[in-house]
């Protein structure tokens, strides 16, 4: 009869064992490679950076870089003319087409359509350029403003004092990863006035978030060029980067020929405060990860997550917490929300940090 | 339909058990509990302590009849949804303030582990498992060596094969351990010293105070050293209701530094630790020598094992397993990654 009781302690423990393994977000991890693919009429059609999404016969972009690349393979034995309609484009100008392939029209505010005539059989690649020859940039960061309406305009409002040409938001965009947040958040991005670009945060991620982030902002680890300089945006929203992602950073961050090179995530590696552990989930690989950094020469790291300002320093390289952009914040530290703008300039890189009272949120 | 069986056959087994002839196989069974309530009414409390009794923990008791030991579960219940949800409002309201953090975090972990030990001892109660557990000797005053081989996964790290040896000298009012844990290829290698001063030693409550030193290196030119001092506490609650009385549960909360190195160099990372934790339930029972079945959550920041999601949560399951001197240890831990170990031993 003891056995009995054995086996009705296991079955008691069953509920618990179960409930402790069933989260392994882990496998969704990397998988970004279909994103940005469709065929239509034999075209096998890719975008670079961002979702492709295919509304009958017309296609939809959220371009996520200042930099894109548009390939067409077409097995069609006939002529095929494909228009996409690229959305968070610079508004004060036309992208430079390289070649000079297809047709680009405005449409209104930050979207515009490119219309290319693919001949029979033919494969082509055409790149376009938000900011063609430039030496120089100024962008803004901010993170976790989790929904918040009001601290989201405010803070649009006075990110459009800056004259940035980009903005970056480091996780966290939404609160809860339903179809309402979804919809206020790609209408909020607008308020900007410039092309914003989005790294995934663990908010985006609850229950079937991976998906609906990938169809709103497509790939979750992607990198752009600007200037000469190397921008690397990682997914490790589940305060660990997994070993496709430490590996994905390496390969790029170990090309030298880059002038600075800035690494932009969600959370940062290291909190200062480490009972609360909003760092890597281990400390052991975040001192891995840091060392990869430093090894690659690895110039700034902006990430979120900590609802307050930090910034610390490790052999060389400079990590900075920007803090909430209208997430609840982070009592008794006096800070309110805050972004930062980053200027590359003639003498170098300058961080500014600016201050925005934003309402208290929730309470 | 084998199901249906293994059900009818289980709720039979609850109801024709007698505890008192489990406690007479046992090999070395304590005195069992001599208890007045009716035992003929147990078998119904245990459907009653998963429905409703996973939401309303004390229900198995209470709907079978033991009212006040059900009320008392009920009201421990709660205390402990009290306790995590001002804790967690607190959490969330200062959105973990470094500053309140130290506090709310471990109140948070300790209201936890109280709510998850309510329904516990629902279940073990009404199941009349709870005679057949035994508080036993508590682990910091058994004396062991130990071997254990282990297989780790995680996300990054390129350690796999572990060895891992454990030497424990434990007395009434103190114990000493030394562990190392060595990665095959040597890549890896943990070095753990630690000692402990029982303050307060009585049949419901085990203190200590312990202190140790820790070294963990790696092969890429990562040392982590860490200096903690964590506080044990061993609660038995048997006293406040008694289906609790061979149930308890360990909280560790640690304080320390680390420094990082970096490619030999002697830059650093601080990354004060405060409040690391773990909580489970240990249950002994009376096997052969016996048998201890555990399940924890655990919390802390150095591990090559990393946490999942909300408190980066990391589980340990282990089975040991005492034989007339010998014992063997087999557990498997999971996060961001999992650990596997089993073990030989000898206890003296």
């Amino acid at each position: 009869m003891k056995y009995v009781h054995l086996t009705l302690l296991a079955i008691a423990l069953i509920p618990i064992l179960l409930a402790s393994c069933l989260n392994h977000p882990d496998a969704e991890r990397f998988n970004d490679h279909q994103i940005g693919i469709e065929t239509y009429e034999q075209v096998a059609i890719e975008v670079s950076h961002g979702p492709l999404i295919r509304i009958g016969s017309e296609f939809f972009t959220r371009v996520q870089a200042p930099k894109i690349d548009l390939s067409f393979q077409s097995t069609n034995p006939e002529s095929v003319t494909v228009a996409i309609h690229l959305s968070n484009m610079r508004r004060d100008s036309l992208p430079k087409l390289n070649p000079d392939r297809g047709t680009l029209t405005r449409i209104g505010g930050d979207t515009v359509t490119y219309s290319v005539v693919i001949a029979p059989n033919e494969n082509i690649s055409v790149e376009l350029d938000n900011y063609p020859d430039r030496s120089h940039y100024r962008f803004g960061v901010v993170g976790d403003v989790q929904s918040n309406r009001v601290a989201g305009r405010m803070l649009a409002e006075s990110a459009r004092n800056y004259n940035l040409d980009f903005f970056v938001i480091v996780g966290d965009l939404v609160n809860q990863p339903e179809d309402k947040e979804w919809g206020w958040a790609l209408d909020f991005v607008k308020q900007f006035a410039v092309p914003v670009y989005v790294v995934v945060g663990n908010h985006e991620l609850f229950g079937d978030g991976y998906k609906k982030y990938r169809q709103h902002f497509g790939k979750t680890n992607y990198q752009f060029s600007l200037a000469g300089d190397l921008f690397l945006m990682l997914d490790v929203a589940d305060q660990s980067p997994s070993r496709e992602v430490y590996h994905y950073a390496e390969s790029l961050l170990e090309n030298d020929t880059y002038d600075y090179k800035y690494v932009f995530t969600h959370v940062t590696p290291v909190d200062q405060y480490g009972n609360r552990n909003n760092g890597f989930a281990s400390s052991f690989h975040a001192a891995r990860f840091l060392n990869m950094l430093q090894r690659n020469n690895l110039d700034m790291m902006f990430s979120g997550h900590i609802h307050s300002y930090k910034e610390y320093r490790v052999e060389g390289v400079q990590y900075y917490v920007v803090g909430t952009g209208g997430g609840i914040q982070e009592k008794l530290d006096g800070i309110e929300c805050r972004f930062l703008v980053v200027e590359k300039k003639g003498n170098g890189i300058h961080v500014e940090k600016v201050d925005v009272p934003c309402p208290v949120y929730p309470f | 339909m084998a199901w249906g069986v293994l059900i009818i056959m289980l709720l039979t087994g609850g109801v024709t058990a007698n505890p008192d002839s489990l406690a007479s196989e046992a090999f070395h069974a304590p005195e069992p509990d001599r208890d007045s309530t009716h035992v003929h009414t147990q078998w119904i409390g245990i459907p009653f302590a998963i429905v409703p009794g996973l939401l309303l923990h004390g229900s198995g008791h209470y709907l079978s009849g033991r009212k006040v030991e059900g009320a008392k579960l009920m009201k421990t219940q709660g205390l402990a949804l009290g306790g995590f949800v001002l804790s967690m409002f607190g959490i969330i309201y200062t959105a973990g303030s470094g500053i309140t953090s130290p506090v709310l975090y471990p109140m948070a972990s300790f209201s936890g582990a109280l709510f998850a030990m309510t329904w516990f001892s629902d279940v073990l109660g009404v199941s009349g498992l709870s005679r057949s557990l035994d508080r036993s000797r508590p682990i910091q005053k058994q004396s062991f060596l130990d071997f254990h081989f282990a297989h780790h996964e995680d996300h990054q790290s390129p350690y796999h094969r572990f060895l891992n040896f454990t030497a424990q000298f434990g007395m009434d009012d103190f114990f000493l351990s030394l562990m190392s844990d060595q990665e095959a290829s040597g890549g890896y290698q943990d070095y753990h010293l630690k000692g402990g001063y029982n303050l307060k030693s009585s049949e419901n409550l085990e203190l200590y105070m312990m202190g140790g030193m820790r070294r963990q290196q790696s092969e890429e030119g990562i040392a982590l050293t860490q200096l903690d001092m964590p506080l044990h506490v061993d609660l038995d609650l048997g006293w406040f209701i008694r289906t609790l009385k061979h149930v308890y549960f360990q909280n560790w909360i640690s304080y320390g530094y680390q420094w990082f190195h970096f490619n030999g160099k002697t830059d650093f990372i601080h990354d004060m630790s405060i409040g690391q934790m773990s909580f489970g339930q240990r249950l002994r029972f009376y096997f052969s020598d016996y048998l201890q079945v555990g399940t924890g959550y655990h919390r802390e920041n150095n591990q090559l094992l990393g946490g999942t999601d909300f408190l980066l949560m990391v589980f340990h399951h282990d089975l040991r397993f005492d034989y007339k001197g010998f014992l063997s240890q087999w557990k498997f831990s999971h996060g961001l990654g999992y650990r596997l170990s089993g073990s030989l031993g000898v206890q003296f």
